[in-house]
């Protein structure tokens, strides 16, 4: 089989070996015993109180130790602290849902980039019209991307902005598909010396398991992430995380609510909920408990704290040989400031009559070169860097596609 | 008059022809006299008309008015001077009563009656923010059944999309000095409204008191009207005013802006508070 160079977690991640043990073995388990009792035990509490043959039948879910270890991972991985809140949910989308309700109860205008995820963006003004309030989007796209705009102006451009038309919350992506980073922290820090900032919500899409969470650090009110790019755990699972002493029992009862009154709509999110309240409904919609499964399998690839800070060593390094062999190759890579720079890589073509092929035939000619990546209108691609270093052979057939399709 | 023009000298006619003008010009004056009194009545009548067809197009108004009208007619056969002064008490009763309606203000006093304004008001469609500046000056504020009632419209509220900011001016019995958060029960109820989504700000009424005109208790329902209470010492509503009144709403908002500068937000306390308390 041809192998491939995957270059685009930044969309989907590739599912890791123990997140696809883990889901076979899930797969194998719920055919012998479908809903039985030992189900319902392993569920909870892991194959550690089932029967023995169990364990050797599933080794792959000897991993899974019920759900609340499996938030303990989450939360480490986030860098939150060890007894916060985490909420697991089939889609992401419903924790938006949430992020947004939570923002514009507290909030009369929520400052926004022209760096949001479109979809985020259309469930935010929804709630915005919902509620009579104000959206200010800034725009620092072009300015980063075009204009080289470094770290320093990217804060200051969006503080003033926040001043000037007196916002009081904030909705921003950690980093952006496009591969930009916004300092969060900074900008917070820096507001909450002169203004009021009632409310943050982080989306952590594109962080999680890409650069270092910070959650820890308290500057953001609910952060939102999933399991399908960089964590690769390839079936989706939204994340959220929480528990700022100011805002822990707002959320929980904004939660609370929209479940009871079903403006959320998840059922896993539901179980949980009365899982961990001990308030199990027998009579509730069937969930589908896969992901969990190749959540936690994904989590033991993760390896130590050092092993991630390795892994982001190495998506530099190879940040800075690729962007070489596309400059090689008569692409041009958009480098950005140290500070905005993250392991995600925009070319664009040379060439001006590269630049009006549609995206997916160009998508395509990359892919069938052995190359796989994002591709966007006008010449422009996206390389999500990989987290251990790029062989010579793969340098090679990268630099190969590149000159191909230039 | 045939005789004199025809035999009589020219004096005499010429003094025949000066009655005969003077008769003229006194007719005409008369005719004058008259219509002006014609007009007057014509105009007195249109204006008493002119009530009737404006309430006419009011429908909520008019049938009352039609009561009302009907009442006073029926009133006009009483002939008693005891009944007729009672009467006469009475409508100068009602009209006080309806005036400061009129004006734009509803008045409520030594009642609990407001509430149901009130909980009306924040379940109108149209509103879309409330602000309340909450004087706090016993434990047992908004802790009655009432209040507690009044606190769930709160809620409801919010649920339905309204955000709701409340200033709680507090005594230094319930928020002192050196305590960093409100103490008590207090706390619990300042936390549970911070849960619920009201943003929450606290301002210590010592610090006010240099401002007399900022200790208030008053609500502002976006820019459709003002409600101020007065309340006795144990909590109770003396009385609350409701104005439909852009201007005093404009006024209240500058009041709220003021008493916002002495306000710390009750989460920002919490960002401060150690985990444990």
């Amino acid at each position: 089989m041809e192998r491939l160079l995957y270059l685009d977690t930044a969309r989907i991640g590739r599912i890791t070996p123990g997140a696809q043990r883990a889901f076979t073995d899930y797969s194998a388990l719920v055919g012998q015993e479908g809903g039985s009792s030992y189900f319902e035990r392993f569920l909870r509490h892991g194959l550690v109180d089932c029967p023995t043959w169990m364990k050797d039948a599933y080794p792959a879910l000897s991993c899974w130790n019920g759900i609340s270890s499996l938030k303990e991972s989450l939360r480490s991985l986030a860098a939150s602290h060890p007894d916060l809140p985490v909420l697991l949910s089939l889609r992401t989308s419903q924790l938006m849902k949430l992020a947004a309700r939570l923002m514009f109860r507290r909030c009369d205008n929520v400052l926004t980039t022209d760096l949001g995820w479109p979809s985020y963006s259309i469930t935010l003004e929804a709630e915005r019209v919902r509620s009579d309030a104000t959206t200010t989007t800034v725009s620092v796209k072009n300015a980063v991307l075009e204009r080289g705009a470094t770290e320093d102006e990217v804060v200051e451009t969006i503080c003033r902005a926040y001043a000037e038309s007196r916002c009081d919350g904030l909705f921003l992506s950690a980093v952006s598909n496009l591969g930009v980073r916004l300092p969060i922290a900074r900008i917070v820090r820096r507001l909450e010396q002169a203004h009021e900032v009632r409310f943050v919500v982080v989306d952590g899409a594109q962080d999680f398991c890409h650069l270092t969470p910070d959650i820890h650090e308290e500057y953001c009110d609910f952060y939102l992430a999933g399991c399908h790019k960089w964590f690769q755990a390839c079936h989706p699972l939204g994340l959220g995380f929480y528990g700022r002493r100011r805002s822990i029992g707002f959320i929980e009862n904004t939660l609370s609510h929209m479940i009871a009154g079903g403006d959320i709509d998840d059922p896993l999110l539901r179980y949980i909920r009365e899982v961990e309240s001990a308030q199990v409904n027998g009579y509730s919609e069937t969930v589908n408990f896969g992901p969990l499964f190749s959540c936690q399998g994904a989590i033991a690839d993760r390896g130590s704290a050092a092993d991630r800070i390795e892994h982001q060593e190495n998506q530099r390094q190879n940040l800075d040989s690729v962007a070489q062999i596309v400059t090689g190759a008569d692409w041009k890579p958009i480098l950005l400031e140290a500070g905005l720079q993250t392991g995600i890589l925009l070319a664009q073509a040379s060439d001006p009559e590269l630049c009006r092929i549609e995206p997916s035939v160009v998508r395509e000619s990359f892919r069938n070169l052995g190359v796989g990546l994002s591709t966007y209108e006008n010449g422009y691609v996206r390389l999500s860097m990989p987290q251990s270093p790029i062989g010579r052979e793969d340098a090679s057939r990268l630099r190969h596609a590149f000159g191909l399709v230039a | 008059m045939g005789l004199v023009c025809t035999f009589a000298p020219i004096e005499a006619q010429i003094g025949v022809l000066g009655a005969f003008v003077s008769i003229l010009g006194g007719l005409f004056l008369s005719y004058l006299e008259q219509e002006a009194e014609r007009e007057h009545r014509r105009a007195e009548m249109i204006g008493r008309l002119t009530i009737p067809l404006l309430l006419a197009n009011d429908h909520d108004i008019y049938l009352p008015y039609q009561a009302i009208c009907k009442t006073l007619a029926d009133l006009t056969k009483q002939t008693d001077p005891i009944l007729r002064e009672i009467a006469g008490l009475k409508l100068a009763s009602i009209v006080d009563q309806l005036s400061p309606l009129a004006d734009g203000t509803a008045l409520f006093a030594g009642t609990e009656g407001w509430r149901t304004v009130y909980e009306k008001l924040l379940e109108s469609a149209d509103l879309k923010k409330y602000r309340s500046v909450a004087w706090v000056r016993s434990k047992d504020y908004w802790q009655d059944a009432p209040g507690r009632q009044s606190m769930e419209a709160n809620f409801a509220a919010i649920n339905r999309g309204v955000r709701i900011e409340r200033i709680l001016i507090l005594r230094e019995d319930v928020w002192p000095k050196h305590e960093l958060l409100p103490v008590g029960e207090l706390l619990a109820w300042v936390e549970n409204q911070h849960n619920h989504g009201v943003w929450i700000v606290l301002a210590r009424e010592p610090d006010l008191m240099a401002e007399p005109g900022l200790l208030v208790d008053m609500g502002i329902y976006g820019t459709r009207a003002v409600g101020t209470q007065e309340l006795d010492e144990r909590c109770r509503t003396l009385r609350f005013s409701l104005t439909f009144d852009p201007q005093a709403v404009r006024l209240a908002q500058d009041l709220w802006d003021r008493l916002y500068l002495f306000s710390t937000s009750f989460q920002s306390l919490l960002d401060r508070a150690p985990a444990t308390e």
